[in-house]
């Protein structure tokens, strides 16, 4: 195994292809700013930033920065990539690649690409105003995508596409300000696990599919549908998550035998838990709901369950927008230190 | 949203980076273009999946109507 120096006027596919790179080899790039699109056609080569300076730039002319097709074991860590016309980096039909704590912005395609390819980790990286941060397409499984920051993008936070996109895990990510919805998960057996979504332009969707389970999620300021879980989506489980201050139902369930269980949903500004004409069998247990707007449960479904819900009213004189509004005001004092003693 | 939708919204977008990129190709420095081409074929292998599956879907729709 060796070391290999890279300068921005090396050309790394070209270097890569050649006979002086083995797998297992580190190609450790120098500081610098980059004009090239690396396609990585060797498993296991791992491409390091030295330093926190190195920048691929498209100039909005080339297409992606790494392109890692029908490879595994390829590691892309810290580097910055702007202004490319596709994806940041694109994986296609790859296995067991690591996408680390790059900053990725200004892509006109999607943050990182996962196309037909599984058990990749995305994980610690920074996106902002792509189109989505991440996107899992074409029957991709088994991928990690953990404690990423999406942010301003113009579709999704994280997606996976259709129901073959399924077993995926979504853990410890933060969306903010995407346009779509801060998670847009397709298929089976997902995990959405501690994931904070803010102020994007819907929370949680969830389709074509089943035995998704989503614990521990924090999702605030949505401005259209909050968490709405499709028709037909069936054995969907729900529990722990904090849906507050959003502005319509906190979560919308059009599907069957889900369990929507010890959730906390407050002060939405429309009904808490929604269940549809086409809910049934669901069962909506143990969920703490305070002053949702205008009523905290309504089941419009057949033979949903509905056991032990803690229910409030409003406080008088609180609309949900008074104590979100006072609650906004309260995290900005906490977080400016210039209002400190004002 | 419905699905045929959501795949028709993705191909469409495809369509336009695919033909955008070709469009562009003139103004990349020769000796980057090898590598512009192949990510091209491969979002064009995306296109073709994607255009299969919504052919795929709309077979689908048409069987049941028919029953």
């Amino acid at each position: 195994m060796s070391v290999i120096n890279v300068t921005p006027i090396i050309d790394i596919t070209e270097l890569i292809a050649s006979d002086n790179v083995n797998e297992g080899d580190v190609i450790l790039l120098e500081e610098g700013i980059y004009f090239q699109t690396v396609n990585v056609l060797k498993n296991n080569i791992r491409i390091v930033a030295k330093g926190p300076g190195v920048i691929f730039d498209g100039r909005s002319t080339l297409l992606t920065a790494f392109t890692l097709p029908e490879v595994s074991g390829v590691v892309i860590e810290g580097i910055n990539i702007r202004y490319y016309r596709g994806d940041g980096i694109l994986i296609e039909f790859g296995s067991g690649n690591r996408i680390i704590n790059n900053t990725i912005n200004n892509m006109i395609e999607h943050g990182v690409e996962v196309i037909s390819s599984s058990s990749n980790l995305i994980w610690k990286n920074e996106i902002s105003n792509c189109y989505d941060g991440v996107l899992l397409i074409s029957g991709s499984t088994n991928n990690w995508v953990i404690e990423n920051v999406a942010r301003e993008c113009y579709g999704d936070g994280y997606e996976a596409f259709l129901d073959p996109d399924s077993n995926n895990a979504f853990i410890s990510n933060t969306a903010i300000g995407n346009r779509n919805n801060g998670l847009e998960i397709y298929g089976g057996n997902n995990l959405l696990l501690d994931n904070v979504l803010i102020d994007n332009g819907q929370g949680v969707i969830i389709n074509q599919g089943n035995s998704s389970i989503a614990i521990g999620n924090m999702i605030k300021g949505t401005k259209e549908g909050t968490y709405v879980i499709f028709d037909s989506y069936f054995n969907h489980f729900v529990s722990e998550n904090h849906i507050v201050c959003n502005r319509r139902e906190g979560i919308e369930n059009n599907g069957q035998f889900n369990m929507i269980v010890n959730n906390e949903i407050s002060n939405n500004g429309d009904t808490g838990i929604l269940l549809v004409e086409t809910s049934i069998l669901n069962l909506v247990m143990d969920n703490k709901l305070v002053c949702n707007i205008p009523q905290n449960i309504e089941d419009r479904g057949i033979d949903n369950y509905l056991i032990n819900n803690m229910e409030k009213p409003c406080e008088p004189c609180k609309s949900p927008t008074d104590v979100c509004v006072e609650r906004k005001d309260g995290e900005d004092n906490t977080t400016d230190g210039s209002k400190e003693g004002a | 949203m419905d699905i045929k939708s959501k795949i028709e919204k993705e191909i469409s977008r495809m369509k336009q980076l695919i033909q955008d990129g070709e469009n562009i190709m003139g103004q990349v420095p020769k000796h980057l273009r090898h590598n512009q081409e192949f990510v091209l074929e491969i979002y064009k292998k995306k296109l073709a999946a994607l255009e299969q599956e919504l052919i795929r879907l709309e077979d689908l729709d048409s069987k049941k109507i028919r029953i």
